[in-house]
């Protein structure tokens, strides 16, 4: 029997030692929302935070999360109303089959904490200068969500999103349309 | 037609998507659910000789062990594209042969998923192993077998008269070689069967055409149509990979009706690679001749594919070869050769993807040799009329596409000699492309209801693969009700709703929103009003519960007419360092041509995403199969890379041209693949601008460019 804190409520589990967290919220919490992609830490679905920060929960078992909070897509929006990184997604077209999504929006709201909290990335210029919300770049977005893979290839819409959410104004996700649509 | 149609709406389905209510095949919860895990061979040709399962079964949690040996009752279908199809012909656990590596040899149930892995894992197999077939260069070929009826050869011009002598001022000839890809949709392939009494069952599976899914189903399982219900109301991405029932499906609901248990499979990543699926590797031969002026004489393309041992599926490269271009010659063949290999099937734009990197790298190679600019050459051989059918194309814009597509990237700026761009260390180089896909129109049906609360009520068997059908329904309702997108509800995905068609060929748009039009006028006559205002009085007044009405909607005589196709063209940047052969895709431009753009923001994102696995394939995407054991060397999301948001730049989206009412009564033809057509030329094409190399086999990795 292992107890978890999951999204504030204590969870009691009867799991084996070799479940990961992963399938230990789908299978047993009944906690879908985080996604299995590839089960080996190569595709970013299954983003959960954990003490909030952001962890692919396919790679950690659930007996080790014991004293930890976790968080999943389903705690963020309060009510009927969406946190503002899911309005973001929704607003920018991050997403189309949805399956990558709520390890996205776990990374982004995980990534603009990191960067509020000053930390750099591979293509930050000058370490000792980390980028702000504001001064946040579209690569330096990119770079910093790479470990979530989107097939279906939302990634300009999803780099939008995350410019919203850092305050920032981002292009619009729609097709010019250059003709006659009349008819 | 313009209060909602092309305007920019979000997602219908977009916050059941971004708070992880939706529900996707695996995530369905059924009470006292088991869990089965596949087990696949490890040779590629062969038999097996003697299988192991006692361990497996006395492992604790085992419920059952499937074998070849004990197979569950299945019963073989018509598999004949109409009435009912599975991807692979073989019905899995039928015998002890070995066609390929990864092939289901087995599945183990148990009460968890980790007890199921882990005895699944204790099966001791014994193969009598030959050594396989899976060299593409060493294969035997044969003039393919056609799908659909289609000739897979053709000949015109002086090629039909035998008298051939075509060749112009300049002639380009070539090979070009795509490698194998892999669809990888990110929701693994999955499912649950849950019967009830062995004679009606409900799977909840992802499939992207939910009524061919339940007449799959119900002929497996010997049990009349009505008895199988099929749950997709969401699909984690599918590519061409998610149409019909795999192996596994067909296994796991046959197993479910033995143990009498509602039961889970999840495909592996890793077995994922070797049996749902891929794209052919093809090699392609192509000759072109023009005149001085670049006025093409002839066309010549041979393709060649590769099937498996259990189905074949010639991947048809040069189907879209008579549409592009005039030419008054033309000889087309496609031919097949077997490998041990899993099923190859169709994967976005099938044929016209390889097709058209073959077709639009020559076009290039053309251009340089005559010294003709690329887009003016393709202006030079633009065509009226589909060069096989000879019908006139309708609602064609190609030449806007070229043109606005020009200018929006500045092409006019290009400097035409190769490597004469530089920005820094790094080489600079700007391609281009044509996009091109047929467009097609099915029947289907939808429901509507008006219901006492103001809400229009949507209900169709189709379904939403990301493609932003949800969307595209709600507001056709919308815009024909006179109601507000966020009044219509759309229910989708269920087999006991009307045959809302298949989510394949990028026909579902074009193939259902007329339906939904033709249901929300009937709706209303039978309202007897105007308008749903009206209609939603009426309905409170005579104190119904609904107004109801049912429509289909399907192509008459049009296509005898007209020929219907999407037109595009992609301009694009790419950098190369050279010195450590790092390629990249700096800067993108697609110019597209769908007759009415109905979503102006999820058609966009229909687009990127195309181009996106275009630049994938590319640059990156292979999967190779290890010469001595036949399993593919590439085996999960870390081996086989595909775009990360670090690779892709913004992919800047237009569309052209007016409704294509011709087509249908919506004027809409379908986005969801012409995408993709003509990417890895652009950014092939773009290289050889940048460096003088002419890539002719994809994708371009790092060898390729020291
Ligand atoms: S499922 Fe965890 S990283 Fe892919
Ligand atoms: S939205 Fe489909 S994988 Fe990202």
């Amino acid at each position: 029997m292992i107890k978890l804190k999951i999204n504030g409520q204590f969870k009691t589990l009867d799991v084996e030692p070799r479940v990961t967290l992963l399938d230990a919220l789908r299978e047993n919490l009944g906690l879908t929302g985080s996604k299995k992609g590839c089960d080996h830490g190569q595709c970013g679905a299954c983003t959960v935070l954990i003490d909030g920060q952001r962890a692919y929960s396919c790679l950690t078992l659930a007996v080790m999360q014991e004293d930890k909070e976790i968080t999943t897509i389903e705690d963020l929006a309060k009510g009927d109303d969406l946190h503002p990184v899911q309005t973001a997604f929704l607003k920018n077209d991050g997403f189309q089959c949805g399956y990558c999504t709520p390890g996205q929006i776990c990374a982004s709201l995980a990534l603009l904490d990191e960067v509020k909290n000053g930390s750099v990335s591979y293509v930050t210029a000058d370490l000792n200068n980390p980028p702000t919300l504001a001064s946040l770049s579209e690569t330096e977005i990119k770079e910093r969500m790479s470990g979530n893979l989107c097939r279906c290839s939302a990634y300009n819409g999803i780099v939008a999103a995350v410019q919203q959410a850092a305050g920032q104004t981002p292009p619009s996700p729609a097709a010019s349309i250059e003709h006659s649509q009349a008819g | 037609m313009n209060q909602v149609i092309g305007k920019s709406v979000n997602r219908k389905d977009g916050r059941a998507k971004v708070t992880g209510q939706a529900t996707y095949g695996a995530e369905h919860q059924i009470p006292n659910l088991v869990h089965g895990y596949l087990v696949t061979a490890t040779i590629a040709n062969g038999s097996i000789r003697n299988i192991d399962t006692q361990q497996a079964a006395a492992t604790p949690g085992v419920i059952a062990v499937f074998t070849h040996k004990n197979p569950p009752k299945i019963f073989k279908p018509t598999n004949n594209w109409m009435t009912s199809k599975i991807y692979e012909a073989r019905l899995p656990l039928s015998d002890n042969k070995i066609h390929y590596a990864g092939q289901i040899v087995g599945l183990v149930v148990a009460d968890t998923f980790e007890r199921a892995r882990d005895a699944a894992h204790q099966i001791k197999i014994e193969y009598e192993t030959h050594s396989p077939q899976i060299n593409a260069q060493k294969a035997n070929y044969q003039q393919a077998t056609s799908i659909f009826g289609e000739d897979m050869e053709y000949l015109a011009g002086e090629f039909e008269t035998g008298d051939i002598s075509v060749s112009g001022a300049a002639t380009v000839e070539a090979i070009y070689t795509t490698e194998t890809e892999i669809h990888s949709p990110m929701e693994p392939h999955a499912l649950v069967a849950h019967w009830d009494n062995n004679d009606s069952v409900t799977i909840y599976e992802p499939t992207q055409w939910v009524k061919g899914s339940q007449r799959t189903y119900a002929e497996l399982c010997g049990v009349p149509q009505e008895q199988v219900r099929i749950v997709s109301p969401y699909i984690g991405g599918a590519f061409g990979c998610k149409a019909f029932p795999w192996s596994h499906g067909v296994l796991c609901v046959a197993a479910a009706r033995e143990i009498k248990r509602p039961l889970k499979v999840v495909v592996s990543r890793r077995q994922m690679t070797a049996n749902t699926g891929h794209r052919s590797q093809t090699e392609q031969t192509i000759r072109l001749a023009a005149n001085k002026d670049g006025k093409l004489r002839a066309i010549k393309h041979i393709a060649k594919s590769c099937t498996s041992p259990v189905e074949v599926f010639p991947e048809p490269c040069t189907g879209i070869t008579p549409v592009i271009y005039a030419t008054p010659n033309m000889h087309l063949k496609q031919e097949i050769a077997v490998l041990n290999v899993g099923t190859p099937t169709f994967m976005r734009a099938p044929g016209e993807n390889p097709g058209m990197f073959a077709l639009e790298s020559a076009m290039d190679e053309l251009a340089w040799e005559l010294n003709i600019d690329p887009v003016e050459l393709r202006l030079r051989n633009e065509t009226k009329e589909h060069q096989r059918t000879k019908l006139p194309f309708s609602a064609k814009h190609f030449a806007e596409c070229l043109k606005i597509g020009a200018e929006k990237f500045g092409w006019s700026d290009r400097q035409m000699q190769p490597r004469s761009q530089q920005q820094g260390e790094l080489l600079v180089g700007w391609g281009m492309a044509a996009a091109a896909f047929p467009a097609l129109r099915n029947r289907a049906e939808a429901k509507i209801r008006l219901l006492p609360d103001g809400i229009a009520h949507v209900l169709t068997s189709a379904n939403d693969v990301g493609t932003g059908a949800y969307t595209v329904i709600a507001m056709t309702a919308a815009e024909t009700l006179g109601l507000p997108v966020e009044n219509i509800r759309v229910e989708l995905g269920d087999s006991i709703m009307p045959n809302g068609g298949m989510a394949g060929g990028s026909q579902m748009t074009a193939t259902l929103t007329p339906a939904v039009l033709t249901a929300c006028q009937k709706v209303l006559e039978t309202a007897k009003a105007q308008n749903a205002k009206e209609a939603f009085a009426n309905l409170r007044e005579s104190g119904l519960t609904a107004y109801e009405a049912t429509a289909s909607s399907a192509p008459g005589e049009e296509g005898k007419k007209f020929a219907f196709n999407s037109w595009g063209a992609h301009f694009c940047e790419v950098t190369v360092d050279e010195e450590i052969a790092r390629l990249r895709v700096t800067r993108w431009v697609s110019v597209i041509n769908i007759g009415r753009v109905l979503n102006s923001k999820t058609a966009a994102s229909q687009i990127r995403g195309g181009v996106i696995m275009g630049i994938g394939q590319a640059l990156m995407e292979e999967c190779h199969f290890d010469p001595n054991i036949g399993y593919p060397v590439v085996y999960d999301l870390a081996t086989y890379h595909f775009p990360a948001h670090a690779d892709i730049p913004r992919i800047e989206v237009s569309f052209v041209g007016e409704p294509d009412l011709n087509f249908n009564p919506m004027g809409a033809r379908g986005c969801g693949e012409i995408g993709i057509t003509g990417v890895a030329a652009a950014v092939t094409n773009a290289v050889y601008h940048a460096t003088g190399k002419r890539i002719r086999s994809l994708p371009i990795t790092p060898d390729k460019l020291l």
